[in-house]
């Protein structure tokens, strides 16, 4: 057989040699596709059972033949050169996956065919263990690529409702505020004695409305600044002197420390620093963390703002970046201080501690979410760090220039 | 006995391995493994009193028809192509295998095997665009789980029935 087709085959003896030398088995078979020799390795190779013997259909024997009929046919009349099955996969009776390639030449001498089987299970193994992680890996592609699409759809969403949620707490604060001006203007005219002089125990009920009013006006006013800090990206980028905006602050609420009888000090530092954003929105996150302190600092306490840059940066998530100059605006009291428990959820809009709770309706639990979401703006953070009987420090850290650099910038 | 060849073809990890084992040989593996080449077997089936032979070929699958090797189709007397119904990209390919069979043999019956039924709901828009495909290229939409057997035997037993009438072949 060998000597039939290395004298006589279409292909160069050379390549027929290359062939044989790959195959491991052979069969031959006439022009009716009727077998006549099997070389011993063929049921083997071919996952059979019993032997191949001369007589049988060659597509009985060989199943992924069948239905090429035709094409066989025709390589046996020379219209077609060959055929070639490349991996055609099967369980041994070991359960074990083997590979077997087959390529169907024409015999020269004689009308028929010769059919050569090739074991290429070793490379075909390793084929399929690229390709096996080519394939996870895609289907990783494609699930990530379809929770991310999930996720942006989910965002989307997310950004409607807070929307939906600040129009909606724009509108009814603003609906609230005309109605409350009035309540509480006229009870500042009954107060004031203007229809007539109230009776103590009337006095005490209209002083409860005005003072009731005006909580909920400063209260509705909070939400509004928090809709405002929410809804909008920071468009003012003036240049913000901290300096000067820690003395406006302790101005301020130098009557209302007075009253209440704590000790309000600024130790500035002698070193100028300078930000850029909304100074508004800064002074106002500051007054926040004063009015706290002094609400929360009894008689006889202290209440001490400081402004220095960080020689050293605090380890924070998500860090801060080491290339910019870091102010550090702190504001330290002598007061009841904060529960462990309750550190967490500080910064969470309308979370009260039960220690503010007990003194009664004055806060609207939003001084602290407003001071978190202004230092947001400002590519700043808050820190606070709470010793229960001891005192608070909250620190805000910001994105500063020296006077120096400030200066060189311009 | 009539025997016909029928080629499974799809994009990879549609399930067309796991459809044909559940077929075969009533099995089921968790466990994703990819085929290289090609894996032939016969199944006998009863259609309307005669007994038909389906020769299925269980092909190597990839990222879309491109890779699909022609020579795998000659002779095909019918073909299943495999989508996965959890992944819009094997469902949208189905046109391209249809063109790629059809540019072959206009006639030759074709099935969809939408797959993997058991991981979304029958109102999955997946599913709606399946259909939208089967009934844009007037071939019939099987939803099938090979995990939990559903489906598989009908879309064998319909394709077969409808192999016993066509002649025609790749």
């Amino acid at each position: 057989m060998h000597k039939q087709l290395s004298d006589q085959s279409p292909m160069t003896d050379r390549q027929t040699q290359q062939l044989l030398a790959l195959s491991v088995a052979y069969i031959m078979c006439d022009a009716a596709l009727t077998i006549i020799e099997a070389s011993a390795g063929v049921a083997d190779l071919l996952g059979l059972t019993e032997h191949v013997l001369p007589g049988q259909a060659l597509t009985s024997v060989c199943l992924p033949l069948l239905g090429y009929e035709a094409h066989l046919y025709a390589i046996c009349a020379r219209t077609v050169p060959d055929l070639v099955i490349e991996q055609i996969n099967f369980e041994d009776r070991h359960g074990e996956t083997r590979y077997v390639s087959l390529v169907v030449l024409p015999q020269e001498s004689e009308p028929g065919l010769v059919v050569l089987l090739s074991d290429v299970t070793v490379q075909s193994q390793q084929q399929q263990r690229l390709q096996q992680q080519h394939h996870e890996l895609l289907l990783l592609h494609e699930k990530i690529a379809a929770q991310n699409t999930q996720l942006v759809a989910l965002n989307a969403e997310l950004s409607q409702l807070s929307q939906r949620k600040s129009d909606m707490i724009a509108i009814v604060t603003h609906d609230l505020r005309s109605p409350l001006t009035a309540i509480t203007g006229y009870a500042r005219m009954l107060l004031d004695g203007m229809y007539g002089q109230l009776l103590p125990e009337q006095q005490e009920l209209v002083q409860s409305m005005y003072d009731q009013g005006q909580h909920m006006r400063e209260l509705l006013s909070k939400l509004l600044d928090l809709r405002r800090l929410e809804s909008t990206e920071l468009d003012k980028r003036e240049v913000v002197n901290l300096n000067l905006l820690l003395t406006r602050v302790v101005f301020s609420f130098h009557d209302h420390a007075r009253l209440a009888e704590v000790e309000l000090c600024l130790a500035e530092d002698e070193e100028v620093l300078i930000t850029h954003g909304d100074g508004d929105i800064l002074q106002q996150a500051v007054a926040n963390l004063v009015s706290n302190a002094i609400k929360y600092t009894g008689a006889g306490g202290k209440v001490v703002l400081r402004l220095a840059r960080l020689t050293e940066l605090p380890i924070v998530d998500p860090p801060l970046d080491a290339r910019h100059t870091w102010g550090a605006l702190t504001v330290a009291d002598t007061g009841s201080g904060i529960a462990e428990e309750d550190l967490q959820h500080i910064f969470d809009p309308f979370f009260r501690t039960a220690a503010a709770r007990m003194r009664g309706p004055a806060g609207s639990g939003l001084g602290l979410s407003i001071v978190q979401m202004a230092m947001r703006q400002h590519g700043g953070r808050v820190l606070v760090a709470s010793r229960p009987g001891e005192g608070t420090t909250f620190t805000l850290l910001l994105p500063c220039d020296t006077q120096d650099q400030a200066a060189s910038q311009q | 006995m009539v025997q016909r060849k029928v080629c499974l073809v799809g994009d990879f990890a549609v399930g067309k391995t796991s459809l044909f084992n559940r077929f075969v040989y009533n099995r089921f593996s968790e466990t994703y493994q990819s085929t290289i080449g090609v894996r032939v077997q016969r199944k006998i089936l009863k259609v309307r009193d005669h007994e038909l032979a389906l020769i299925l070929w269980d092909t190597e699958g990839g990222q879309d028809s491109t890779t699909l090797k022609e020579s795998y189709l000659k002779g095909a007397a019918g073909a299943v192509i495999v989508c996965d119904l959890t992944r819009t990209g094997t469902i949208l390919h189905c046109e391209e295998y249809i063109h790629l069979l059809r540019r072959e043999n206009p006639a030759l019956p074709l099935a969809i095997a939408g797959n993997k039924l058991d991981l979304v709901s029958p109102d999955h828009a997946h599913v709606t665009v399946a259909h939208q495909v089967a009934q844009l290229f007037q071939a019939p939409l099987t939803l099938s789980s090979a995990n939990l057997g559903v489906g598989v035997e009908q879309l064998f037993q319909s394709l077969g029935e409808r192999l016993v009438h066509a002649q025609t072949t790749i």
